[in-house]
């Protein structure tokens, strides 16, 4: 076997033991409510690296990404209970929908608006969805959502035909499920639609002029970022087995952008720790009662202040100065892996 | 060959005339000079050559084709690509990844490659690596291959956007003063570069202020000022045009 660059061999155990723990994880806390809490975390890191996509890569902001989270959940929903469709056939539905969506809503404000203007057209598109689920009654089942959204099964050699109906069953799926996002994303990462997102984001008159068309690869890896919110919300509305409006509320998307910035852009171990600190914290801050979200907003502040990369970039860093004695400054740091 | 021909080419910007009915032909193989003072509109008439304006008046083609008011990185597709009178680079991204992206164009991959990461995948991502290379090597920057291109010298910097045009294999290339800011040593040093990339097939458009680069690497020369044509013809021409001249030393202001 080849010997291993020190950054592949930190890659390896990272991935390695983070995966060794989420095989774990399930068996060693036998509480249904932490592994409902776990569930969630997985799901979640799920929306926030879709989020990171548009936010660590193109650069622009969102404030609409819950939309196309809700809206997957919401696709499945009205397909598997209002007209008996499959739950896999309602899953993917829901995926492709989410994207076309997205699609959509990149063709109108991707063409010229950056930055601030992006933003203001994705928090109006959100803002849209919200009020159709809330009041379109018949189709929504507004303020109550829609109930009794079918458990997935799957057959699986070995194991025979498994419902995904505990927190311990879903729990391995999710799993499956976050493995395979990242997979996904790693994969347009590295191959030269990555790369051209990168390079506009890095400056988008020079991408434009050795013949990268802005508009294109924003609008493709928009599209892929809503699909991947799109997968997750598929995956919480069938868990959940319930979809409510709160599912496209604004308080999820500013918690995936707290997830996103304080765990680490441009990398897959932050948003999944911003996930876990999102869902986990407040259980663990639950010590001090009423003032817990006080210190939550707290431990934010600090994370923000001191790591200003966001916690896992900045953690890398400090192993590398601390074990291989090199400045995080001089090493490479490109966010392309070519 | 007429590779680029502009023509009548004009350009309002509210009530100022920028460029006034401009035409040039750039013939295959040369270097052609575009020099004038400040204000004269050299880099407005670049902007509308490679697309990133649309020019009020007038038409541009290249190689017979028409390229007027096409999208800058339809212009780049045909092979025409430039440099920006501000240093341009990557910043966040290292040298050799600034020049990956330069080799954009001519990277051919769809999405089922990329998905299953064929055998074919893999091996153009060598040649990739390898072109890159190739490419940092022209330039003289191979050691500084790892470095972000923020972190660079400015020369390193300019140097390196070269890099990242010529990566995409242009047949046009367009310098937008290339020697701003550079010392004598370093603009000798560009002449020269200049030079080996003109030998090695590639027609040179360049903008530049230093008149001792120009007078060294052009074949032709064309003079604007306050966006006309004034001269066109030479560097000794150019040199001995009393028009000129007077428009660079003051002397009775005929044109202004």
């Amino acid at each position: 076997m080849k010997k291993l660059h020190w950054q592949e061999r930190a890659y390896l155990y990272k991935y390695l033991s983070l995966v060794t723990v989420g095989i774990l994880a399930p068996i060693i806390f036998a509480n249904a409510y932490q592994r409902h809490l776990m569930v969630m975390t997985l799901i979640f890191a799920i929306l926030a690296l879709s989020l990171d996509v548009i936010i660590g890569h193109m650069g622009q902001f969102s404030f609409g990404h819950q939309a196309f989270f809700g809206f997957g959940a919401y696709s499945t929903a009205i397909l598997t209970v209002e007209h008996g469709v499959p739950p896999w056939v309602g899953f993917f539905t829901g995926i492709v929908l989410s994207a076309l969506l997205g699609l959509l809503v990149g063709i109108v404000s991707l063409r010229k608006s950056r930055g601030l203007y992006f933003a203001i057209i994705t928090l109006g598109f959100g803002k849209i969805l919200w009020f159709l689920a809330t009041n379109w009654f018949s189709v929504t089942g507004g303020i109550t959502g829609i109930p009794l959204i079918p458990v997935l099964e799957l057959w699986i050699p070995m194991l025979g035909r498994i419902t995904f109906d505990s927190e311990f069953s879903y729990y391995y799926l999710a799993l499956g499920f976050l493995i395979s996002a990242i997979w996904i994303i790693r994969l347009w990462k590295t191959s030269r639609f990555g790369d051209a997102v990168s390079a506009i984001r890095e400056n988008e008159d020079l991408a434009n002029s050795v013949g990268i068309s802005p508009f294109k690869y924003y609008l493709g890896a928009f599209t892929f970022s809503c699909g991947l919110a799109g997968f997750a919300g598929v995956a919480y509305a069938h868990y959940m087995t319930h979809v409510a409006p709160v599912s496209l509320s604004m308080h999820y998307m500013f918690w995936m952008l707290v997830m996103v910035i304080v765990g680490g852009m441009r990398t897959y171990s932050g948003p999944i720790v911003g996930s876990f600190i999102f869902v986990f914290m407040p259980e663990l801050l639950s010590f001090a009662k009423e003032l817990r979200m006080v210190l939550f907003g707290l431990i934010i502040l600090a994370c923000i202040t001191y790591m200003r990369r966001g916690i896992m970039p900045s953690l890398f860093s400090w192993y590398r100065r601390i074990y291989l004695g090199t400045r995080g400054s001089k090493k490479k740091l490109g966010t392309l892996q070519s | 060959m007429i590779l680029l021909d502009a023509r009548g080419v004009s350009q309002d910007f509210g009530g100022l005339r920028a460029l006034d009915d401009v035409s040039l032909r750039i013939q295959e193989g040369e270097v052609f000079g575009l020099i004038g003072p400040n204000g004269a509109g050299k880099t407005t008439f670049f902007n509308i050559v490679t697309g990133f304006l649309r020019s009020s008046d007038g038409s541009i083609f290249y190689r017979d084709k028409e390229i007027t008011a096409l999208e800058p990185f339809r212009i780049a597709k045909l092979g025409l690509l430039r440099t920006f009178q501000i240093t341009s680079v990557f910043p966040e991204l290292t040298a050799e990844e600034n020049i990956v992206i330069g080799c954009h164009l001519k990277r051919k991959c769809n999405l089922l490659h990329t998905v299953l990461r064929t055998k074919g995948y893999r091996a153009r991502q060598q040649e990739l690596k390898y072109k890159a290379n190739h490419v940092l090597k022209f330039i003289g920057m191979e050691k500084e291959k790892d470095t972000l291109a923020c972190n660079l010298a400015f020369g390193d910097q300019r140097r390196l956007e070269i890099g990242i045009a010529l990566a995409g294999e242009p047949e046009l290339l367009l310098l937008d003063e290339p020697a701003a800011g550079m010392n004598p040593e370093e603009s000798l040093k560009l002449v020269n570069f200049i030079q080996q990339m003109n030998k090695s097939g590639i027609t040179i458009l360049i903008v530049e202020h230093n008149m001792k680069v120009v007078m060294e690497v052009c074949n032709r020369i064309a003079v604007l000022n306050q966006g006309r044509q004034i001269a066109e013809g030479t560097p000794d021409s150019i040199a001995e045009s009393n028009e000129v001249i007077s428009v660079y030393l003051g002397g009775n202001h005929k044109y202004a």
